[in-house]
């Protein structure tokens, strides 16, 4: 539960960082919600999958993009276990599963750090606000999932 | 309209594509298990129970987690071909429990 706090509150204080009216940095961490940055990393996700079945050549664009999953993978599951952590009192734990997931987080903040400054981080940053998006025209959608009417 | 995942209504053909991806992981993973459900924001989701080897360091567990996440989402693509959301938990294979001899004379 504590990993999730900690991954969650370093994405909060990294997309407030540049808003230099700092007695305004805590009511500005509070407009981020929990499920809308489950929604964008989602959807992140998502994007960067569909990137890299494009089998990417090496080199700085895919390594952004690996970390830049790592990050929003890592948000995902962990979150999912927050919430089992917390409501979920019939889930047993073992001590290494725990430990697997505060390391996971740990590796998330290590990918962070390394792409923290990149425009497609901040960007997804910018992307865990609340925000209605814009209809886009007609075309694939990252969000749509095959359904039983797309069966053969 | 009710939406029903793909991995939900061919749940056979979506165990036998975990399988098929799960023959390239290392040594150290054990078995792969998925169940299927939903999520604490009511997503459709599928779960994989993961079984690994005992004996690992934290640092083999990390690297070995990692590598087996990354690989099912990029080889089965849960998402994009199946609807449904992926989450991940990992058990260590219980050892079996030695008998301790009495020392004898």
């Amino acid at each position: 539960m504590i990993s999730y706090y900690s991954l969650f509150h370093l994405l909060i204080s990294e997309a407030t960082l540049h808003w230099n009216r700092t007695e305004l940095l805590a009511t500005l961490g509070r407009v981020f919600e929990h499920g809308q940055m489950k929604q964008a990393a989602d959807k992140k996700i998502a994007e960067l999958r569909g990137y890299f079945s494009r089998r990417p050549p090496e080199g700085q664009e895919r390594t952004v993009a690996f970390h830049l999953h790592k990050v929003a993978a890592t948000c995902v599951q962990a979150q999912y276990y927050r919430n089992e952590a917390d409501y979920n009192t019939a889930s047993e734990w073992e001590l290494n599963e725990v430990l697997t997931l505060i390391d996971d987080v740990g590796d998330a903040f290590r990918s962070w750090n390394i792409i923290r400054d990149q425009p497609v981080a901040q960007a997804y940053l910018v992307s865990m606000l609340a925000t209605k998006e814009r209809k886009q025209p007609d075309g694939p959608s990252a969000g749509k999932r095959p359904t039983l009417t797309d069966a053969p | 309209m009710v939406y029903i995942p793909k991995a939900f209504f061919k749940q056979a053909q979506f165990i036998a594509a975990v399988n098929e991806a799960a023959k390239a992981l290392p040594a150290g993973f054990v078995s792969i298990t998925p169940t299927f459900g939903s999520d604490w924001d009511g997503e459709d989701s599928v779960f994989f129970q993961v079984e690994l080897a005992p004996g690992l360091s934290r640092a083999e567990r990390l690297a070995l987690t990692n590598q087996i996440k990354w690989h099912i989402e990029m080889e089965v693509l849960p998402l994009e071909e199946w609807g449904v959301l992926s989450y991940f938990r990992f058990h260590t294979q219980a050892q079996p429990a030695r008998i301790e001899e009495p020392a004898l004379g």
